[in-house]
């Protein structure tokens, strides 16, 4: 085998592979160096106004002992329905929560908005949310598509494709679990269709401050798309601290919220 | 499919607004519930003896033992996630058990001896975010 064979096959075993590795890790080196720092841990401002040790925001009941759900959530307001929908359908109650608990999961869009810390990590090809009670969100930004049709099944968290246009990241969402957003037992919210269709634009507005513009739109339901800004805060925090349902104290019996005596 | 009316205003009108006796919310917070279980009208105030803490999701609680007709009487007092409360200053070890503790609650409506933790004091009278923020 002559000199000229032997670094021909060297090359195509080894060197090449090896160069694009390389150009490959420039590439990732200048596209990461371009995107925001997101870094730290964040809430919605939600859950900022429920910064007190009650775990509630404060003066959540006015003066006649009623609480407002739109006080807390803007996804709890009522969506633009056309009104021959409207007028067929009562909104319903998620009825997937679990009969008898208070404790569940948050799922998309809802978790935008309730209260739970989370995490954002930016990587080149995704970008991921990262929450405290273990859900977690992928949203690929590597140019690639949504699934074919025949890929998708509804699930929670939908699949997420995004863009950056600038420091703002462009998030496209579908294939959302229909039905009522927010994860309410008892409580009627706004009632997506499967063909519900997520637009986000998230970008900072302040040093520590978030914004994510909510676009809904439901063909088969909605008169028009549906804009909510949900605002996030970085929080003072050091690390993620893990939220759970295990010591869940609060069952319900004949429709109310009890308070259940302490473990033995 | 493109969203093509981002300049649409969203239809943010309250139409959600629920009594105090028939509405109950399921939400994995605030903390994790709707506070319609409590009476933010009425507050209560416990002075007793700590039995435990705990240091738990989705809510922390204080048992309470408040001395009543020479017995006592337990309660359960409901605080918010153990993330809520780090942020405060507040450890798994910042209340124990046997300490005097004086503790302003808002009381469940269901009559049961239990409510939201709406503030407290220990024994010298400090109250608690300023007593339990940790030393630096």
């Amino acid at each position: 085998m002559s000199v000229r064979a032997v670094i021909a096959l060297s090359l195509l075993l080894g060197l090449a592979p090896a160069y694009a590795r390389d150009d490959t890790a420039a590439d990732r080196v200048r596209i990461f160096a371009q995107l925001p720092n997101w870094n730290g841990l964040w809430e919605s401002k939600l859950a900022v106004d429920s910064e007190h040790l009650s775990g509630y925001p404060v003066n959540f009941q006015n003066k006649s002992g009623q609480e407002s759900l739109t006080k807390y959530f803007k996804l709890a307001a009522k969506p633009p329905y056309k009104p021959e929908w409207a007028q067929a359908h009562r909104p319903t109650a998620r009825s997937t929560a679990t009969p008898g608990k208070m404790c569940g999961d948050a799922p998309f869009p809802a978790m935008l908005e309730l209260p739970h810390v989370f995490q954002i990590l930016i990587t080149p090809e995704e970008t991921l949310f990262l929450y405290e009670d273990g859900d977690f969100r992928h949203v690929y930004t590597d140019g690639r598509g949504h699934p074919k049709k025949e890929d998708l099944w509804p699930t929670e968290t939908g699949n997420s494709v995004g863009h950056w246009e600038g420091s703002t990241l462009v998030i496209d969402t579908i294939s959302v679990t229909p039905g009522p957003i927010l994860p309410f037992s008892f409580f009627p919210s706004a009632d997506l269709s499967e063909q519900a269709h997520f637009t986000e634009r998230v970008s900072m507005h302040g040093p520590n401050a978030m914004q994510d513009e909510l676009t809904i739109d439901d063909p088969l339901r909605f008169a028009h798309p549906w804009q909510v800004s949900i605002e996030w805060t970085r929080i003072d925090q050091d690390r993620m601290l893990r939220w759970s349902c295990e010591n869940d104290r609060n069952p319900i019996e004949n429709g109310k919220i009890t308070i259940a005596p302490p473990k033995p | 499919m493109r969203v093509a009316n981002r300049t649409a205003a969203s239809a943010a009108w309250a139409w959600l607004t629920f009594g105090v006796a028939g509405a109950i919310a399921m939400s994995p917070c605030l903390a994790h519930h709707s506070a319609a279980m409590f009476d933010a009208t009425k507050s209560i105030t416990l002075t007793g003896t700590v039995k435990g803490f705990e240091w738990t999701n989705p809510h922390c609680w204080i048992q309470i033992l408040v001395p009543s007709g020479g017995t006592s009487i337990e309660w359960s007092v409901e605080m918010g996630s153990p993330s809520q409360l780090y942020r405060k200053g507040w450890r798994p070890g910042t209340l124990k058990p046997g300490a005097k503790v004086t503790i302003v609650i808002n009381p469940a409506k269901d009559g049961s001896n239990g409510g939201s933790f709406v503030s407290g004091t220990d024994a010298s009278g400090r109250p608690f975010e300023t007593a339990a923020a940790p030393q630096s």
